[in-house]
């Protein structure tokens, strides 16, 4: 398992210019980049998601390349198949825990149930029982966000991410919303459910800790760009 | 008080008639705003491009112009010598000027900033990190505005909509300018409470400005129900 990347962009906001140029190759599966707030990191994630537009951008996870500026190759973030977890979650608001888990397994314009019918269960329907058993939400599971603790927001968003089996995991800072105690435990149920899915994974961080826990390789970013 | 009495049956009748007219040409024109609000308001508030602030200026314009110069630009347009009004009679034989459907075009014209300010509003107000989630779970853009966009910014939209609506029941210049007053057919209630003020049906004009301010504070309450729940952010 690996990641081989080059992102390159340059953003301009209130007059004030920022260069990403973030290059890296490396064979582990579980990477860690960290550096300070302001480094680039959250860009860096996105751009390797296809959420931005870059200027030039190589990024291949595993066997698999999702973008190549020099073939012309550029999948659009839907068809990269990656489980993405946002710093702030990103859980849709206006649906509960079942349907946010569901999201990205049903395909066109409405929403997944809020409720599941007792009887009979379709595929999607026993994949998200399973998620939410798994990630110990299934009590909480017809609550919308808003009413749940920090941790289950974060198992929500977790579970949300892997529902699809994507190719790789990414987490953007994934434990800088918890409370210290909280933080500990969380750590150790992804380090736990990392062993089980033997997933390449990708966090950026500012907190040294993680690199200890999870790192099997680590890049420091800095002024959009990594130090060696 | 007691000389309203013996006149009102008969009041009541033409009254029913502009009501009816009214709802007909109001409802039309807030159908026809929230399709190009909501579609124009997600423009607005998702995309970047050179003019966008000159079209903003542009689609706000009815709101501060005098509805009679509104109307004077409906019917150079859609006037049958006009450019999209001769295409229309000549190729579809449709008639907008002193019909019904020209007063529902002028009360749009009017109303339209309304719906557009509050479906931008709206739209805007909806977290994009939501929409790079649903981006990074598989969905398409259209996916993504009926399953993330709308179900968040619906209830603004919703106000603007009954504001709108508010504001075509009580739409007087550009109607005129545009349809004329012509009871039974273009007469809409504020028409008829101008002409019965100046018929001297005293009667008649109290009892349609009753109706149409009774109308008026329903929708309003309703939309203010709306409004303060409006901005959802994410949890």
């Amino acid at each position: 398992m690996s990641f081989e990347i080059e992102l390159r962009k340059t953003l301009v906001s209130d007059g004030r210019e920022f260069r990403l140029d973030v290059q890296f190759k490396t064979d582990a599966s579980r990477v860690v980049v960290i550096g300070p707030s302001g480094a680039g990191k959250s860009l860096m994630l996105q751009a390797m998601a296809g959420l931005l537009d870059l200027e030039f951008g190589r990024v291949r996870v595993d066997a698999q390349w999702l973008q190549d500026s020099t073939r012309g190759l550029n999948l659009p973030s839907r068809q990269r198949r990656l489980g993405f977890v946002f710093q702030d979650y990103a859980l849709f608001p206006h649906l509960n825990v079942r349907q946010n888990i569901a999201f990205g397994l049903r395909q066109g314009w409405l929403n997944p149930r809020r409720l599941v019918a007792s009887s009979a269960s379709s595929e999607m329907e026993a994949v998200v029982e399973r998620s939410l058993q798994r990630f110990e939400l299934t009590e909480v599971a017809g609550l919308l966000p808003q009413a749940l603790s920090g941790g289950q927001r974060q198992r929500t968003a977790l579970a949300r991410a892997l529902a699809s089996e994507p190719g790789a995991l990414l987490l953007d800072e994934p434990f800088s919303a918890l409370d210290p105690a909280l933080r500990e435990r969380m750590r150790d149920e992804l380090a736990a459910l990392l062993e089980r899915l033997q997933l390449p994974m990708l966090m950026i961080t500012h907190d040294a800790e993680d690199v200890r826990r999870f790192a099997q390789q680590s890049f420091e970013l800095a002024q959009g760009r990594v130090q060696r | 008080m007691n000389h309203w009495a013996p006149t009102w049956p008969g009041a009541w009748g033409d009254a029913w008639v502009a009501l009816a007219l009214s709802l007909k040409v109001a409802g039309c024109a807030t159908a026809i705003d929230l399709v190009l609000g909501v579609t124009l308001g997600q423009v607005l508030a998702r995309r970047r491009f050179p003019g966008r602030d000159l079209l903003d200026a542009i689609l706000t314009l009815p709101l501060v112009l005098p509805p009679t110069v509104l109307g004077y630009y409906l019917l150079v347009l859609v006037g049958r010598r006009g450019a999209l009004g001769a295409w229309l009679h000549d190729s579809l034989g449709v008639e907008l000027i002193f019909t019904w459907q020209g007063a529902a075009l002028a009360a749009a014209l009017v109303a339209f900033p309304l719906v557009l300010k509050s479906a931008r509003a709206a739209f805007e107000g909806v977290d994009p990190q939501l929409l790079r989630a649903g981006r990074v779970l598989g969905l398409g853009e259209w996916a993504l505005f009926f399953r993330v966009s709308l179900p968040l910014a619906w209830r603004g939209i919703l106000a603007g909509v009954l504001l709108a609506f508010a504001r075509a029941m009580g739409e007087f210049g550009a109607t005129l300018m545009v349809a004329g007053s012509i009871p039974g057919r273009t007469q809409t209630l504020s028409l008829a409470v101008y002409e019965a003020v100046q018929a001297g049906q005293d009667d008649l004009a109290q009892l349609l400005v009753l109706i149409i301010s009774v109308v008026c504070v329903l929708v309003l309450v309703l939309a203010g129900r709306l409004l303060p729940r409006a901005a959802r952010r994410p949890a």
